[in-house]
């Protein structure tokens, strides 16, 4: 079907493959949209998507919202292809600058999510290989961790201070000016 | 909530729980530099992830301000080196003079190159390289030249390694690579220009060599060879040109990273029109000097009062950072922080 189609962009962009959670739901969704993952990109290239792509790390609740997210910038990529000759061109930019607005605006709705379901959308970038969502998943993480204090660190995450007090003093001394 | 928290303190013995380590580090390597520092404080297994050399390669590097020579009033005076910060003000970030290449224990860093017969020929050329991600790792470019063939042979030396290995050329007869000419180094690449503008390419193994056309070679009128501008940021070889004959027509190509050695022509601009002056005849001038490493940001010299000017592709903003009235415009090196190398290393 790919090859009947190639050439022909409204072909293409009707090409539908379907994505199986881990708990067997069935999800539609563009080839567009689903080659944002790299993952699925080269398993389409390697032609093995036919009766569905099982993706047993991936539940359906974190598989529906990673298809929200490619589905959005499947569009913003398939508008960044069409700019690059008309780079100069001060109306296009502003259009341009409109969208890319409005995509930082769903970006920053998307990442208002519970730390669990946000570790899981980091696993689900790393297992798919979408690495738009990767980076604006864990960039989330690392503003939140930024500028904390270890004890802090400790407490949002659970962990044990194993260092005696001696080796964590030494530590300290050595970057004392990082908690000046 | 509860739940949640109860499942975390089942694994309280990992990092952070439920995710890789792979995945940690990618957080990591996007939490500012200072943070790092604290958290070696947290756990054992913190401190040796903060410590990490993998992590910091993979932390952004931010250049922070340039070396440059002061102009002297007196001319018998000689030139001192001065460090310029990138805001153009305040003290600066790292002593010009850089002692720590003398003493605090960084001596006996000092590398003496083993002996090459071709290191004393007049005729050949050396190009240090370095990728400022990785400490005290660094390679050798020797550049075997021909008075009449230009370069035949390359010699490389590797400081992991410790040894010379020496290639033959294979980017033809008739190669040759200036004293003033642009390098870069990356990702395990040397570019440099020759004077017929093209950009050639190897590798530290000495096994792909390249030689592409630049994009400054289709320029008319033909430009002098230190009108070729190369640069790396973000993981790409830049080739930019101000065209001083055409309202500074600032243009900056991409070299796609697929092996077909296409450029890409990403940004065009006019630096005289977009800083709101004229151009009087052809005396103003703009220099290229560098390139951001993390950002489409680059640094310029020149104009009629002479400063030190930045540009920022994506937002079209050029700012002048200060006039270099008690500096010469050129050389000016631009200094990258190495986060990699800090006190409690080896420890």
């Amino acid at each position: 079907m790919a090859s009947a189609g190639s050439g022909d962009e409204k072909a293409a962009a009707a090409a539908m493959i379907t994505l199986i959670s881990s708990d067997n739901e069935k999800f539609e969704v563009t080839e567009a949209t689903a080659t944002l993952s790299q993952t699925i990109r080269h398993m389409i290239e390697d032609g093995c998507t036919d009766g569905g792509v099982p993706l047993p790390n991936v539940t359906s609740k974190i598989l529906a919202r990673v298809i929200e997210y490619c589905k959005k910038h499947a569009t913003a990529a398939a508008g960044e292809e069409g700019s690059s000759s008309s780079f100069s061109d001060a109306a296009f930019l502003e259009v341009d600058r409109a969208f890319l607005e409005e995509l930082e605006e769903f970006d920053d709705a998307f990442l208002e999510v519970d730390r669990a379901t946000l570790f899981d959308l980091i696993l689900a970038a790393n297992y798919l290989d979408i690495k738009g969502l990767l980076n604006l998943t864990c960039q989330k993480v690392a503003d939140s961790v930024k500028g904390k204090t270890p004890e802090q660190i400790r407490e949002m995450y659970n962990i044990v201070n194993d260092l005696t007090p001696e080796e964590e003093a030494e530590i300290r001394r050595e970057t004392q000016w990082a908690f000046e | 909530m509860a739940k949640k928290s109860r499942r975390k303190k089942k694994k309280k013995q990992q990092r952070v729980p439920s995710l890789y380590e792979d995945l940690v580090v990618e957080i990591l390597s996007r939490v500012p530099y200072r943070s790092l520092c604290r958290f070696k404080c947290v756990s054992r297994s913190w401190y040796d992830l903060c410590s990490d050399p993998d992590l910091r390669k993979k932390s952004p590097q931010t250049l922070s301000g340039f070396f440059c020579y002061s102009r002297d009033d007196n001319l018998n005076q000689d030139l001192s080196r001065r460090f310029l910060n990138l805001s153009g003000r305040g003290l600066p970030l790292v002593d010009p003079s850089l002692p720590f290449l003398r003493g605090l224990g960084y001596a006996d860093k000092w590398t003496v190159l083993p002996d090459t017969e071709e290191l004393y020929h007049r005729m050949n050329r050396i190009r240090l390289a370095f990728d400022p991600a990785v400490p005290f790792c660094f390679y050798v470019f020797l550049f075997v030249r021909h008075d009449f063939y230009g370069i035949v042979q390359v010699e490389i030396y590797s400081s992991e390694t410790g040894v010379w290995i020496s290639r033959e050329s294979e980017w033809g007869n008739f190669t040759d690579v200036n004293d003033e000419a642009e390098h870069v180094f990356f990702n395990g690449t040397l570019y440099a220009i020759t004077p017929k503008l093209s950009l050639v390419t190897v590798d530290t193994e000495g096994k792909i060599w390249r030689k592409i056309r630049t994009p400054h070679s289709y320029v008319r009128p033909r430009l002098m060879k230190d009108e070729a501008f190369i640069a790396h940021s973000q993981g790409h070889l830049y080739a930019m040109h101000i065209d001083f004959r055409n309202d500074n027509q600032l243009s900056v190509w991409v070299l796609k990273a697929d092996g077909n050695e296409q450029w890409t022509l990403k940004h065009t601009t006019s630096i005289t029109k977009l800083l709101g002056r004229q151009q009087y005849g052809q005396r103003e001038f703009y220099h290229l000097i560098a390139a951001h490493s993390e950002q489409n940001l680059i640094f310029l010299t020149g104009g009629a009062y002479e400063e030190l000017l930045s540009y920022d592709m994506d937002n079209q903003e050029a700012h002048v950072i200060c006039t270099l009235q008690k500096y010469f415009h050129g050389p000016m090196l631009p200094y990258t922080p190495c986060f990699a190398e800090w006190p409690s290393d080896g420890c």
